[in-house]
């Protein structure tokens, strides 16, 4: 994990520490975590304050994270759009900070973004968790009905998922 | 109903084959619009121009750690992806991340490598920009 144990924070007990790491991160750059609804534009100023490269490429699939000589790098797929489009990146982002790439064998350093395994993996359930939390919060679940929810936001299997974990987390 | 295989089917695609260090010194040279003096000037006389040719005509493949040194501060790379050229091995397969990349996609390598080929230039024309920033 590439947040440190100070910035973990541990108020909530069902929050998970992944998620309490990201929030204490966001908090740091002035971002409230449950509260924002992160976009495209955020998720672009994100990677600047981090140094990421960034880049959106016509390419089979669909995001990556990697560190290529000494950089961390997010490759989006160009041609994404809707929901999908931030979600792929705050996902890509979420790697970021809790996959840094290291320990596992190479095989497994890159973090590509793949739909098929994205509740079955746990590096990539953590991954989508970040992603869904930012991309929805916890105060839209809380102001919406479920239907408001897809009106607003469009992509029912992510609403769908991110209702699932605020049953499970309580945010 | 059955369908007839092709007797080719079997065969593996024939891998590229990896980047000699001619080849790695003549595509840097060309992407950053360098001559064999400005790589002279630019390792501080620790290479000289002659030797850069030479090693474009194949004449001098056996370069010492002080050469490699010298060559890559004047083509503005990491050493490690000189030595990984003169090893056999081409910098991109060296990279962890691309590694994965090659591991999750390898139902045709020489597909997945020419998919990849124009993203890392891309990405390394970023890093090199970052670089060069006071």
């Amino acid at each position: 994990m590439r947040l440190t144990a100070g910035e973990r924070s541990h108020d909530g007990m069902r929050e998970p520490l992944h998620v309490a790491a990201v929030r204490s991160r966001l908090s740091r750059m002035g971002y409230r975590l449950h509260q924002h609804a992160f976009t495209s534009d955020d998720f672009e100023g994100i990677c600047e304050a981090e140094e990421i490269i960034l880049v959106r490429y016509p390419h089979p699939w669909t995001g990556a994270y990697f560190r290529h000589r000494g950089f961390d790098v997010i490759y989006i797929r160009s041609t994404l759009s809707g929901l999908l489009k931030p979600f792929v990146e705050l996902h890509e982002l979420a790697h970021f900070w809790l996959h840094y790439p290291e320990g596992p064998p190479p095989a497994q350093r890159a973090q590509l973004f793949d739909a098929r395994r994205m509740l079955i993996d746990k590096v990539e359930h953590q991954a989508s968790v970040i992603a869904s939390l930012m991309l929805i919060p916890t105060i839209h679940i809380e102001t919406y009905s479920t239907y408001e929810l897809l009106e607003l936001y469009g992509d029912r299997h992510i609403v769908e998922f991110r209702l699932c974990i605020y049953r499970t987390i309580g945010n | 109903m059955m369908t007839r295989k092709s007797r080719y089917s079997s065969v593996p695609k024939k891998s590229k084959p990896p980047e000699t260090l001619s080849d790695y010194v003549r595509r840097k040279l060309r992407e950053k619009n360098l001559s064999f003096m400005d790589i002279e000037r630019l390792s501080n006389k620790g290479i000289t121009g002659g030797a850069v040719n030479k090693i474009l005509n194949h004449d001098m493949e056996n370069l010492t750690a002080r050469a490699i040194d010298a060559l890559a501060r004047g083509l503005g790379e990491p050493p490690e992806d000189i030595l990984n050229i003169i090893i056999g091995r081409s910098p991109l397969t060296e990279t962890p991340g691309l590694n994965a990349l090659f591991y999750n996609y390898t139902e045709s390598t020489e597909d997945v490598q020419a998919a990849v080929d124009p993203l890392i230039e891309v990405v390394n024309h970023e890093i090199d920009r970052r670089r060069k920033k006071p």
